[in-house]
């Protein structure tokens, strides 16, 4: 089995009533361990919410999701918290940076949920902004960075983690093309190293950096195949 | 005058306390997506307030001494000294409305689905 099984999930907003949105509308994936997957699709296709769900973030209507063999249904809060913060890392379109701490306090912050030791925070926080390019703006508050700046520090917060798993909801976004261009670069370089990626883009030219492409239409899955990245292609052409 | 001046302090802690629930709603949201137990947001709020309306309370005695002696030698040429009750009440009334809003958003939206607490704008 997989690392993600969603069977049949359906989330369905103001089910029975007038303005009822069917956000997801029984869809069924599976994702293994180490993969690099986009799920790409229009504005409002559930994309979010299908993010959303398998970040243990939202809860599902109806809909079977078995995270590590386990059904997520029937874990408590504390174990969803648990998962979060052992399993799953978030990088949102709008960084999610908390205003009153600095960068590297922000990148230590989910280390004190996991427990780790304060002398070791700090120096796991300066690596991982080491590994983004960022240490110089290590005592600098988000709001004085730029939003390429400010997502790699969102970047670094999930390296630290040391998560196996990255979900990012248009994680480029609101960044210029060459930032994005970094930032996608940053994921790719995790995706080498291991780490499961969940990209989800409403750009098709964002989707071509992945390993397989889900797309998402009015709530259905209506493409999920196998994709060549554009860096190896252009490598194999080389060749 | 005790009396008034309790209920003023008091909106203007309600006030403040009000406002800043979205953006804590969101930072308990962010919090959770990061992995914090309910349990952890909540005792940092209630240790945060507490500090906060306890100095508070403290500044607001320590104010409330020094304008009735003041007032007190001007307007009536008299040495007024709030008695002792009346500071310990007004201390105890601003930590319970300080850690009451305090808390008020972190039980809630540590409660709520982290997507919703994000959400909050
Ligand atoms: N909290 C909500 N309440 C009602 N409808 C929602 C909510 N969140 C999302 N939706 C609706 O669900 C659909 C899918 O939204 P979303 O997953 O955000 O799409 P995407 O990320 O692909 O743009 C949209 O029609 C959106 O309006
Ligand atoms: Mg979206």
């Amino acid at each position: 089995m997989g690392l993600i099984e969603i069977t049949d999930l359906y989330k369905i907003y103001a089910e029975g009533m007038e303005n009822e949105v069917r956000a997801l509308d029984g869809v069924s994936l599976s994702i293994d361990y180490g993969e690099f997957v986009a799920i790409v699709g229009a504005s409002g296709s559930g994309k979010s919410t299908m993010m959303n769900i398998l970040g243990c973030l939202d809860i599902p209507t109806r809909g079977e999701y078995m995270l590590d063999d386990i059904p997520v249904a029937h874990r408590t809060e504390r174990e969803l918290a648990e998962i979060r913060s052992r399993k799953i890392s978030f990088i949102f379109q709008g960084y999610n940076l908390i205003p009153s701490l600095n960068v590297w306090q922000n990148v230590a912050l989910p280390m004190t949920y996991q427990g780790v030791k304060p002398a070791q925070r700090y120096q796991r926080a300066m690596d991982a902004l080491d590994a983004v390019g960022i240490t110089a703006k290590a005592e600098s508050r988000p709001t004085q960075l730029s939003g390429g700046q400010q997502q790699r520090v969102a970047i670094a917060r999930a390296i630290a983690t040391a998560s196996p798993i990255i979900m990012a909801d248009e994680p480029t976004g609101a960044l210029d093309s060459k930032t994005g261009q970094q930032v996608l670069d940053i994921l790719r370089g995790l995706h080498g190293l291991g780490t499961t990626i969940i990209l989800i883009t409403h750009d098709n030219g964002i989707a071509a950096k992945a390993e397989r492409v889900v797309r998402l239409q009015d709530g259905h899955i209506v493409e999920d195949r196998p994709n060549i990245p554009d860096e190896s292609r252009a490598l194999n052409a080389n060749l | 005058m005790a009396a008034i001046a309790l209920l003023v302090g008091g909106i203007g802690i309600m006030n403040i306390m009000l406002v800043t629930v979205t953006e804590r709603t969101r930072e308990i949201g962010i919090k959770k997506a990061i992995g914090a137990q309910r349990r952890v947001i909540i005792g940092q709020f209630l240790v945060e307030s507490t500090v906060l309306s306890g100095c508070g309370g403290v500044i607001g005695i320590l104010i409330g001494y020094a304008g009735s002696l003041i007032l007190g030698k001007l307007i009536y040429d008299l040495i007024l000294m709030p008695e002792v009750w009346m500071a310990a009440a007004a201390f105890l009334f601003s930590l319970a409305i300080g850690v009451g809003f305090g808390l008020y958003p972190a039980v809630k939206a540590s409660g709520l689905q982290p997507v919703d607490a994000l959400r909050a704008d």
